[in-house]
């Protein structure tokens, strides 16, 4: 079974529970002639089709004749582990945000990322970090006035005074 | 006239021009860094521009485009590594200037005809695109659900041999457009009770995500670029020089326009194929791919033509034709500025005001270009993981910041690795960009044009608008579905004829 195919099978079943999904949606009595379900409806069947004519297309094509249009552009086990590490540090920056605010976890996904790119550790790495987490600091929260995810610190620092 | 003066106006009493010179800046540096394409570099700068006024923030991201093109050829001339896909027909003369110690001449002739490319693009544009939204008058809402159909179907027929991806990844862009509450009737659609999504996904966070993050994530498993010299001085080509240049430079903004014109194009194609052409008409073709000036002004001239030309089809029927364009128009979108002719009708100031600051952003292109070369070398020269790390964070923050929500943070996340899954199964991510921002529009006509005819499809038929654009758009898809149909016969009868040689040997 080529790549294809199996995202295909995945994308056939990714339309049935978009049509289960759909199939959910309230009726309203707002709706008039063609409903909320309707659009989504048709969605789900057109990836099914089209999930088809996928699979049919494998299924023609000559062997070992896939073009370049057809190949990965980031190939290799050692290429998707790398991103899915990338990616882990950046679900652990957003796992500890809440918790221990912008400032504290910019300069630990910078370190992180950085790390485990390939940089050496060394105290240059952790000031630059602290470097980058204060200028955006200045940029979103002084100078665009965003407030940016304070952790729990505020509730700390008040416990502590008082 | 009038335009002059409310070009003027705009620029006279907005941050627009500031606006302009900043995005020539941050394009320029962003085009320079390998693997950050213009429209990264502009998906980066989105978050940003919420707070402002809709003529600074889209002028900003217009002149990020331009800048990026031209900054795309600094690592292509330097380091054999073309920043931007459109610079890699540079990278085949500027490399060898390079070595042969005219870098700075080949940098400085790169800027000069990005220059004349932007600025032949932009008389274009303000030429084309008020008669042909004019056009777009006699547009029912029929006629836009039609229209929908084939920006996406132009889209999904452009990438050769993935018809059936484009289309899947276009549907794909469709389903998440429906995310949140019906316009209509008011009830709430795939939110899973979740109240930050009744308003739906922001394409912004897709767009983030499928193009910034989905680069970060590739680039992780790439090894690290070459770091160019950290001295280098813009040359400026002298008169001799120049006068050669002037048959390059036509050539690559005729064909730019055109490229630019055409949804899909973008200015690789532009690049290349003005190479080819100035290579073909010039009285010293056998300079081309030996450090040949005019091999560099053309594709320069071409990239950068497109760069405006590419607003006709974004600002006249809202269809973008490029990445950057797509970031462009979410741009337009998200300060509620629907391209078409009303847009020309009640936002004269705002329109006029862009193509001031367009021309601003070419025109301070040549100081700016010269005069940040220096700190531009520096930052590209920092070691990738800082470069990278560093853009990370900038992501997370900046979406942040769109709506002060952890949730955005992990859509973002999430499309990142749904852009990684595309690319890596080799689906195109335009029509899925094109689906996210069209969808509202094309359900709204689809759903608007039924209760006209009290639902009944054959309307869809029966205005010509709309039956002229739907079989426009069946057209293209049966002549893409035949073009890969003999291209795969052609593939199977070569192989076959190559198995066949190999038994008689």
């Amino acid at each position: 079974m080529t790549r294809d195919t199996i995202v295909a099978l995945g994308l056939m079943a990714v339309a049935g529970l978009y049509w289960l999904g759909a199939d959910q949606i309230r009726v309203s009595k707002l709706e008039g002639i063609i409903g909320a379900q309707v659009v989504p409806k048709g969605l789900a069947v057109s990836l099914a089709v089209l999930s088809v004519l996928l699979i049919a297309q494998e299924l023609l094509r000559p062997r070992r004749a896939a073009g370049p249009a057809g190949e990965p552009e980031a190939t290799g086990p050692r290429a998707h582990l790398r991103a899915a590490g990338m990616l882990l540090i950046g679900v652990g920056y957003l796992a500890l945000v809440g918790t221990i605010g912008y400032m504290p976890a910019l300069v630990l996904l910078v370190v992180a990322s950085a790390l485990y790119l390939g940089q050496s550790p060394s105290a240059w790495l952790v000031l630059v970090a602290v470097g980058l987490a204060v200028l955006y600091y200045l940029i979103f929260v002084r100078l665009l006035g965003i407030p940016l995810p304070p952790g729990v610190w505020p509730d700390v620092w008040q416990a502590l005074a008082g | 006239m009038e335009m002059f003066a409310h070009a003027w106006t705009a620029l006279t009493t907005t941050p627009a021009a500031f606006a302009a010179m900043g995005g020539v800046v941050w394009g320029i540096i962003g085009g320079a860094l390998p693997g950050i394409s213009p429209s990264i570099t502009m998906a980066l700068l989105l978050p940003f521009t919420f707070g402002m006024e809709p003529l600074t923030a889209i002028v900003l991201l217009a002149a990020t485009y331009v800048g990026a093109e031209y900054g795309g050829s600094i690592p292509a001339i330097l380091i054999r590594t073309p920043g931007t896909n459109a610079a890699a027909a540079t990278v085949i003369d500027g490399y060898e200037m390079q070595l042969k110690g005219r870098g700075g001449e080949a940098l400085g002739i790169s800027l000069i005809s990005g220059v004349t490319g932007g600025l032949f693009g932009l008389i274009v544009l303000v030429a084309l695109t008020e008669p042909l939204a004019k056009v777009a008058l006699l547009f029912t809402p029929m006629a836009y659900f039609a229209l929908g159909i084939l920006a996406i179907s132009v889209i999904a027929t452009l990438a050769e041999g993935m018809l059936i991806k484009g289309l899947i990844t276009g549907v794909l862009g469709l389903m998440i457009a429906m995310v949140g509450t019906d316009p209509q009737s008011g009830v709430s659609r795939f939110t899973f009770g979740r109240p930050e999504l009744l308003g739906g996904i922001d394409y912004i966070l897709i767009m983030v995500g499928v193009f910034a993050v989905s680069e970060l994530l590739v680039q992780a498993g790439l090894p690290g670029w070459q770091r160019p010299q950290r001295h280098m001085r813009v040359k400026l080509p002298s008169f001799l020089t120049w006068r050669r240049l002037w048959r390059p430079q036509l050539i690559g903004s005729l064909i730019g326009t055109f490229e630019g014109c055409m949804p899909g194009a973008g200015g690789s194609v532009a690049a290349f194929m003005s190479y080819n052409e100035a290579k073909r008409w010039s009285r010293r073709p056998e300079e081309f791919g030996k450090g040949s000036a005019e091999g560099i002004a053309a594709p320069e001239a071409a990239n950068n033509t497109v760069a405006c030309t590419a607003l006709v089809p974004t600002l006249t029927f809202g269809i973008p034709g490029s990445n950057s364009t797509a970031v462009l128009l979410g741009g337009l979108l998200i300060h509620g500025l629907q391209p078409g002719p009303l847009l020309f009708t009640r936002e004269p100031e705002f329109i006029y005001g862009l193509y001031g600051g367009l021309a601003v952003a070419n025109v301070v292109q040549v100081p700016l270009g010269m005069l940040i070369m220096t700190p531009c070398l520096w930052l590209v020269s920092r070691p990738k993981p800082y470069l990278l790390a560093g853009i990370y964070g900038l992501i997370f923050s900046g979406v942040y910041s769109i709506n002060q929500s952890l949730l955005d943070l992990w859509i973002v996340l999430g499309a990142g690795l749904f852009g990684y899954g595309l690319r890596y199964f080799g689906f195109p991510f335009l029509p899925l960009v094109l689906g996210v921002i069209l969808g509202h529009m094309i359900e709204s006509s689809y759903r608007r044009a039924l209760v006209l005819s009290q639902g009944d499809h054959a309307i869809f038929l029966q205005d010509p608008v709309s039956a002229g654009l739907l079989a426009a758009a069946v057209l293209l898809v049966i002549g893409s579905l035949v073009r890969n149909w003999y291209s795969a016969r052609r593939q199977k009868r070569s192989l076959q004829d190559g198995l066949d040689r190999a038994g008689t040997d």
